[in-house]
C-alpha cells in the first residue's frame, strides 16, 4: 500500500479577535517568474537569487510617464542610480527614455560608461569633488547646488574651464511630513534658497537653470508634492520676475512610495501606499495653477527610485533549516539574510512560498544564514510549514538592496534578469573568493606559506 | 509509560478541532498532529508514535523525530503534555 504524503505535525490555539482582516490572509503560493519556474531558476543559477523582470520595469516606467504627462506633458525622468546602479537595469531605463540622476563621481562614471552623455546627466548630492565637478562641467552636466562651499568651487571652476556651468539650486522645505529632510540643499522658508541664487546671479559665473528638491523617501502623502512643487514654482517666478532668469526646469526627486510596507505600518503596502495616479495629479495641479508654468512650461524632472524598480525585484530563497523557539514559535532558517536584503531594516517584506502548501499555517519567525542575532528576515509572520529545500520569494525587493547589500560571511549571488523574451540572463554573476581577495593585499613578512 | 491527565480530558473532533473543556481554549490541528495525539491518548511511547508514523506516512525516521520533538515543545508550551516522571528516567539514562 502505498504511504499517505506527509507534512509536521503543528497545533495552534485559537485567539478570540486577535488577528485583524489583513493578518489573517492566506498565504497563497507563486511557483514561477514571469512564467519561469522558480524550480529551474534555483537549478541554473543557484539560491539565493535576485532575479529582476524587465517586463515589469518596462510596465512601470511607460505607466509612471502616462501618469504624470496626462497631467504636464513636459516631464522626463532622471533614473536614480543608487536606487539600483546594475547595467542591465539602468540601461533598460534609459532604452525607455530617463535620464541619468547620479549623486558621486562613481555613479556618474556608470552612466557614461553606459553611453548617456553628461548633458543628459543630472549631479545631485553633498559631496562632488572637484574632480568630479571639472569633469561635469566640461560634459555640460545639470549640477544641482548642495551647499555654499559647492557654490563657490563650481565658481573657480568657471574660470578654470572659461566654460558656465549649468546649475540648479536645491531647496529644502516644510511640506508637512515628518521627518522635515533639511540637511541638504537650501531652506525656502527662510529664504536662504532665495540668497543662494541672489549670490549666483551676483557672481555671474554660474547658468542658473533650475530649482531642485527631494523631500523625503516613501513619502505616503501626495500632497507634500503639491506643496513642494507649489514652493519651487512660486521661488521660480520671483526669480524671474526679481532677476529676469526664467528657469529650464523644476526637479521634485524621488521619495514617490513602492507597494512594500514599512515596519511600522498596520495596512500591506499594496493597499497602504498610494498609487502614482494620486502623486501626478497632486503634482500636475499645483504645475497647472502655477502662472509661471503657464508662461514658460519649464521641464518636470522626476528623480522616482523605489516606486519605479522596487516591484521588479524578487528574492527567491531556500529553507535550510527549521526549528521551534524556547517560546514554541516555528522558525524557518533561509538562505538568505540581511546581508544581501538591506531593505529587510525599513520594510516588512512579503514571503510567498514557491510551492504549493500542505502544512498547517502557523507564527513563525524567519531568520537567515547569519551568525547574528540581527538576522531576521520577519518577524512573527503567519506562515505555511516549509520542507527543507522548498524556496521562498521575498519581494518587492528591487530598489536599495543590489545597491546597499554588503559582502559580509558569505558570497553576494547571482543576479538575473528575465527580458521581455522571456530569456534568462546573467546580470550580475555570484562572487568567488578571488573576486574579494582580488583587491586584498598580504604584507611580506605575514605571508604564512 | 503514558501520559498526563490534562491530555487526556482533550475533546477531538475528526476534522482537526480541539476542545480543552478545563481551560475553554481550542486549537486546530493538522492530520499529523492527530494522528500522534491519539497514539498519546492511547498510551503509545515515543518510538511506537514514530513507528506508527513512518508505517503510514511517507516520511523518513531523521524528519519525523525531529517533527515530533518540535511537537512535543509546543504541547508542552500549551501546558497540555507533561513527560512522566517514567519518561524523564528513561531520557535521562541515555
Ligand atoms: C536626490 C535624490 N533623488 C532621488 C532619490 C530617489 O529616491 P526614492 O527611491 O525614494 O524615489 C534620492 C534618494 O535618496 C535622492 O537623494
Amino acid at each position: 500500500m502505498a504511504k499517505k504524503s506527509y507534512y509536521a505535525p503543528t497545533i495552534e490555539r485559537k485567539v478570540a479577535g486577535a488577528p485583524g482582516k489583513f493578518a489573517t490572509s492566506v498565504p497563497s503560493y507563486q511557483d514561477n517568474i514571469d512564467e519561469i519556474p522558480i524550480k529551474a531558476l534555483i537549478e541554473n543559477y543557484g539560491s539565493p537569487l535576485f532575479v529582476f523582470s524587465e517586463k515589469s520595469i518596462r510596465w512601470k516606467f511607460k505607466e509612471a510617464q502616462r501618469a504624470f504627462s496626462l497631467h504636464y506633458p513636459n516631464v522626463k525622468f532622471g533614473w536614480s542610480y543608487k536606487t539600483n546602479y546594475l547595467q542591465a537595469i539602468c540601461a533598460t531605463f534609459h532604452q525607455e527614455g530617463a535620464w541619468a540622476e547620479v549623486v558621486s563621481g562613481m555613479e556618474y562614471e556608470r552612466a557614461r560608461l553606459l553611453g548617456i552623455p553628461g548633458k543628459k546627466i543630472i549631479f545631485n548630492g553633498p559631496s562632488k569633488t572637484k574632480n568630479d565637478l571639472l569633469k561635469a562641467v566640461s560634459e555640460e552636466a545639470t549640477i544641482n547646488i548642495d551647499h555654499l562651499d559647492e557654490l563657490f568651487l563650481l565658481e573657480e571652476i568657471s574660470v578654470e574651464l572659461g566654460k558656465k556651468p549649468r546649475v540648479g539650486v536645491r531647496v529644502n522645505m516644510d511640506t508637512g511630513i515628518y521627518p522635515q529632510w533639511s540637511r541638504f540643499g537650501f531652506n525656502y522658508e527662510n529664504r536662504e534658497a532665495y540668497r543662494a541664487v541672489q549670490r549666483i546671479v551676483t557672481g555671474n559665473k554660474l547658468e542658473l537653470i533650475g530649482l531642485h528638491t527631494h523631500i523625503g523617501t516613501f513619502i505616503l502623502e501626495p500632497n507634500a508634492y503639491y506643496i513642494a512643487a507649489a514652493k519651487l514654482l512660486n521661488l521660480a517666478g520671483y526669480i524671474e520676475t526679481d532677476f529676469g532668469i526664467t528657469l529650464q526646469f523644476i526637479d521634485l526627486g524621488g521619495g514617490i512610495a513602492s507597494n512594500n510596507t514599512l515596519c511600522e505600518q498596520y495596512l500591506p503596502g499594496d493597499i497602504a501606499s498610494p498609487n502614482i495616479e494620486q502623486y501626478a495629479e497632486a503634482i500636475g495641479k499645483a504645475f497647472n495653477e502655477s502662472p509661471f508654468c503657464r508662461k514658460n512650461q519649464p521641464t518636470l524632472f522626476l528623480e522616482s527610485g523605489r516606486a519605479l524598480i522596487d516591484e521588479a525585484g524578487y528574492l527567491v530563497s531556500s529553507v535550510i533549516g527549521k526549528k521551534t523557539l524556547v517560546d514554541g514559535q516555528k522558525a524557518l532558517i533561509l538562505d538568505a539574510g540581511v546581508n544581501i536584503l538591506y531593505t529587510s531594516n525599513w520594510y516588512k517584506h512579503k514571503f510567498t512560498p514557491a510551492q504549493p502548501i500542505t502544512g498547517t499555517i502557523e507564527n513563525t519567525v524567519i531568520y537567515g544564514p547569519l551568525c547574528m542575532n540581527i538576522d531576521v528576515m520577519r518577524h512573527g509572520i503567519r506562515f505555511p510549514d516549509l520542507k527543507i529545500g522548498d524556496a521562498v520569494i521575498i519581494s518587492p525587493v528591487g530598489a536599495y538592496n543590489v545597491t546597499q547589500w554588503m559582502q559580509f560571511i558569505t558570497y553576494r549571488p547571482n543576479v538575473v534578469l528575465i527580458t521581455v523574451n522571456g530569456d534568462v540572463e546573467i546580470i550580475r554573476e555570484k562572487e568567488t573568493l578571488k573576486d574579494i581577495l582580488h583587491k586584498e593585499k598580504l604584507p611580506k613578512h605575514l605571508n604564512l606559506s | 509509560m503514558g501520559t498526563n491527565d490534562n491530555f487526556k480530558r482533550l475533546a477531538m473532533s475528526e476534522n482537526g478541532f480541539l476542545f480543552d473543556p478545563q481551560t475553554g481554549h481550542s486549537y486546530t490541528v493538522n492530520e499529523i498532529s492527530m494522528e500522534i495525539l491519539s497514539c498519546l491518548k492511547r498510551g503509545m511511547d515515543e518510538s511506537g508514535i514514530i513507528k506508527h508514523i513512518m508505517d503510514n506516512y511517507d516520511v523518513t525516521e531523521d524528519q519525523i523525530k525531529r517533527d515530533y520533538n518540535s511537537f512535543i515543545v509546543k504541547l508542552k508550551q500549551y501546558s497540555l503534555y507533561e513527560e512522566t516522571d517514567k519518561e524523564l528516567a528513561k531520557k535521562f539514562k541515555k
